[in-house]
């Protein structure tokens, strides 16, 4: 291991075809992206890992059973949504951060192009447990708990990467140790990949939770809904809110802890009074209106407070966001700055993308308008 | 400009986006040619009702959203990580010129499966004029998807204006834009109409004679293949001169898949047209699956042609596949190539320190090593067997003139000679090789 290099001299230049847009365009664009992948992503790990729960305890037409087929149902859009999502803030990230994206990638190796085969896996297990039958055929409970838990730890696999490869791009200055361990994730030291691990996987419970009360709510308020899906649907919705109530919890703990790990970086970003400390600082306030809209949900099941809930998410993921970005650029100072790209902005085929992308999202609206007026059948089993 | 090598023993990067690149092209053409089936029987069911085709969407677009959802998602995600892997600089490239291009290909990703899952889930509930709508839209979405990726991926081949001007149009609407954009609605059309007469043989509730109903609808999918050699030869008529040399002879790797390529396509076009389409022949499972393993197969040489011509190009006439750009090699390519390359040095030692052997291995993996292997596919060791240094050496001093799909070879005199003896010590059967080797790194490779 070559301990004796300046870290700088790994870094390759930064490419000379500059960026077709400003930074701040990229940084906004990335950060949107992101939170719309963790909404997703958030309902994919969180409902992979109750399903695990749900399929162990399920007997037929107990609650769990419900549970287990209201939540597995939109599991595949929601990861498919998921993989969408994720690929634009890659995108984004690659044009900015081009020099030190594609190092920590390499450095990766197998455990970075891995993802794409155990997402692929992962998704398949998905349509093979779904329904707990297989060729018309019931499939066992020991099976499908193994599918399940085999899912969940596929997610947890392309989650675990993702965050190393974050922390990586950050960290120039343990490219060379990681590389010497063969792309060894854990070489990157605990200590800096724990807290953002759990805090990701916090994050994405706390996400999940939310859309399991959202899940049950409207399960329960369904025109066709039974007794029995009155019931569940009720359960399940207050099963998410004391999760995500105790997600919150350990997230301020969590929170504390990664705070501190990126000590210096968050100092700087206090002091400095960045918007991004300012939007933090707001989004501090709202993990805590958060705990509090979870904690009512808990004791009675509101539109309203569901409505509040979600609110508090997009300003937590917001303020969030900002700091992350904040602290990343910070803690890269040394290594690059994103004002020393060059700017050659190509406003007609951003013109191109911006049209598609509001066309897309409009025709999106209306397709999920018109599947909303179509008759509802009342919800199995 | 340098990042470290990601180093797949055996069979090398390069292939490992080849088998991914062939796997996504066949999901993702099929996914563009189904939804083109699935809009036009839809509007063909609203002139002229069919219970049995009706039903048969049904089951097609379970086997898209199974198939192409997730299995030609995630390839697509996978082409785009192998090449951040293996080919660093030219992926920032690419993405610094056509970001905007893919964030809009991107757009319609979202656009096309959110059609795709809409139209599937709610296929009994939509009214009719819904589902048509949502089929076309997933149609045009796929469509335009492709309509993008074929822009940036010509370019790499021919980028035509944009080598003057930098421009993302002169680059995107370059000389084998529209060839090509005809090349691959053509496969895509075609693989819609193979997988259908799969789906068709595979759903255990259709009769023969419902089969072969389907099967006969589908097969106008399958003459658009007739047209391949006509558009083969306007792609060829486009590309740079050297590229088309390789094909028509130079290469005879390229030459013998270029014509497998187009012989398939052009068989199972005529032989849709005329068995399917004119004699109206009932296609079964064994048969479905054999022309599907052809088209596979038909795709892939395309595919690894189209690959192939473009070196020692990875972007042609601006970036070589070692990484260096045609300028950076005219006014530096006899100066080091290690100097600022840090990753492939030995630990803790500049490159002053190094043996003679060493140095060439540390030359080998900033250069060659993009494309060779050692023990693998495109073995190095098998190139140079039985040749001695001398030989070795003149070859290195005109790699690009003696083989045109080599690019010149970068360095200082020193680093040269360096990887000449070191490519020598590979060797083994030669007493030149042995006394090269004689430094201790003999049987490491």
């Amino acid at each position: 291991m070559n301990t004796a290099i300046n870290p700088l001299d790994l870094i390759p230049k930064q490419d000379p075809f500059g960026l077709p847009a400003p930074v701040w365009v990229f940084v906004l664009l990335m950060n949107l992206t992101l939170a719309v992948h963790f909404l997703f992503m958030g309902y994919a790990f969180t409902a992979a890992l109750f399903d695990i729960f749900f399929a162990a305890a399920a007997r037929e037409g107990s609650p769990a059973e419900w549970m287990l087929r209201r939540t597995e149902r939109p599991l595949p859009v929601a990861l498919s949504f998921a993989i969408t999502f994720g690929v634009a803030p890659l995108l984004f990230v690659q044009v900015l951060y081009q020099q030190v994206f594609y190092a920590a990638n390499i450095i990766l190796g197998y455990q970075w192009i891995g993802i794409v085969a155990v997402v692929i896996a992962a998704f398949y297990t998905i349509y093979l447990v779904q329904g707990g039958r297989l060729f018309g055929r019931r499939i066992p409970r020991g099976c499908d708990v193994a599918g399940r838990v085999f899912i969940f730890a596929c997610l947890l696999y392309v989650m675990t990467t993702l965050t190393t490869n974050a922390l990586l791009t950050m960290h120039p200055e343990r490219w060379l140790a990681v590389r010497a361990a063969g792309g060894n994730t854990f070489v990157l030291g605990m200590a800096i990949l724990a807290p953002r691990l759990v805090h990701n996987a916090l994050a994405a419970l706390i996400i999940g939770s939310l859309w399991l009360v959202t899940l049950g709510l409207l399960s329960a308020g369904a025109a066709t809904a039974d007794r029995r899906q009155r019931e569940c649907g009720r359960a399940l919705a207050r099963l998410g809110a004391l999760v995500g109530a105790v997600a919150v919890m350990l997230q301020m703990l969590a929170g504390l802890g990664l705070a501190i790990a990126d000590y210096r970086a968050v100092r700087q970003m206090l002091v400095s009074l960045r918007p991004a400390a300012i939007l933090w600082a707001v989004a501090l306030l709202a993990v805590l209106a958060l705990w509090a809209k979870l904690i009512f949900l808990l004791a009675a099941a509101k539109k309203s407070l569901l409505v509040a809930a979600w609110g508090a998410l997009v300003v937590i993921l917001s303020g969030m966001f900002a700091a992350r970005e904040a602290v990343r650029q910070i803690v890269l100072a040394p290594y690059l700055t994103l004002e020393r790209w060059t700017v050659h902005p190509q406003l007609s085929s951003l013109a191109l993308f911006l049209i598609l992308f509001v066309a897309a999202l409009g025709l999106v609206a209306l397709m999920l308008r018109w599947a909303a007026q179509t008759p509802r059948r009342p919800e199995a089993p | 400009m340098f990042y470290p090598h990601w180093d797949v023993p055996r069979i090398g990067g390069g292939l490992v986006i080849a088998l991914i690149a062939t796997v996504h092209v066949l999901i993702a053409h099929f996914a563009v040619g189904a939804g083109l089936f699935i809009a036009l029987t839809e509007s063909r069911l609203a002139r002229r009702p069919d219970p049995l085709l009706r039903d048969f969407l049904q089951r097609f677009g379970r086997f898209v959203v199974l198939f192409s959802f997730v299995a030609g998602a995630l390839t697509g995600v996978g082409i785009w990580f192998s090449i951040g892997l293996v080919a660093p600089r030219a992926t920032s490239i690419l993405i610094h010129n056509f970001v905007w291009g893919w964030a809009a290909e991107w757009a319609l990703f979202i656009l096309e499966i959110a059609a795709g899952y809409v139209y599937y889930y709610n296929f009994d509930r939509l009214s009719e004029r819904r589902r048509r709508a949502a089929a076309w839209i997933y149609a045009l979405a796929a469509w335009g998807s492709l309509v993008i990726i074929n822009g940036i991926l010509t370019f790499m081949l021919t980028p035509g204006r944009w080598l003057a001007t930098h421009g993302f149009w002169d680059g995107f609407f370059n000389p084998t834009y529209w060839p090509s954009l005809v090349l691959r609605t053509i496969s895509s059309l075609s693989l819609a109409g193979i997988f259908v007469a799969i789906v068709a043989n595979a759903a255990r509730a259709y009769s023969r004679e419902q089969a072969r109903h389907i099967i006969n609808h589908a097969a106008w999918f399958l003459a658009p293949l007739m047209l391949m050699i006509p558009a083969a030869v306007w792609f060829f008529a486009e590309v740079p001169a050297e590229p088309r040399r390789l094909v028509m002879g130079a290469a005879i790797a390229m030459n013998l898949f270029f014509m497998f390529g187009v012989a398939t396509s052009t068989l199972i076009g005529f032989y849709a047209f005329i068995g399917l389409i004119w004699n109206k022949r009932y296609v079964n499972m064994e048969t479905a699956i054999l022309l599907a393993a052809i088209a596979f197969i038909a795709t892939g040489s395309m595919e690894f042609v189209r690959e192939g011509i473009r070196k020692p190009y990875l972007i042609y006439d601006y970036l070589y596949s070692n990484n260096w750009t045609t300028e950076e090699t005219l006014a530096h390519g006899h100066e080091s190539v290690l100097a600022a390359n840090a990753w492939v040095l030995p630990a803790g030692r500049g490159a002053a320190s190094l043996t003679p052997l060493e140095l060439g291995r540390a030359v080998y993996q900033a250069q060659c090593s993009q494309c060779h292997n050692l023990n693998g596919v495109n073995d190095v060791k098998q190139l140079v067997a039985y040749w001695d240094e001398k030989l070795i050496w003149s070859n290195l001093q005109d790699i690009h003139r003696l083989k045109s799909y080599m690019p010149p070879l970068v360095g200082t005199d020193a680093e040269r000679r360096a990887l000449a003896k070191f490519l020598l010590s590979l060797n083994e059967s030669s007493p030149a090789g042995a006394m090269a080797s004689h430094d201790g790194l003999k049987g490491q490779f």
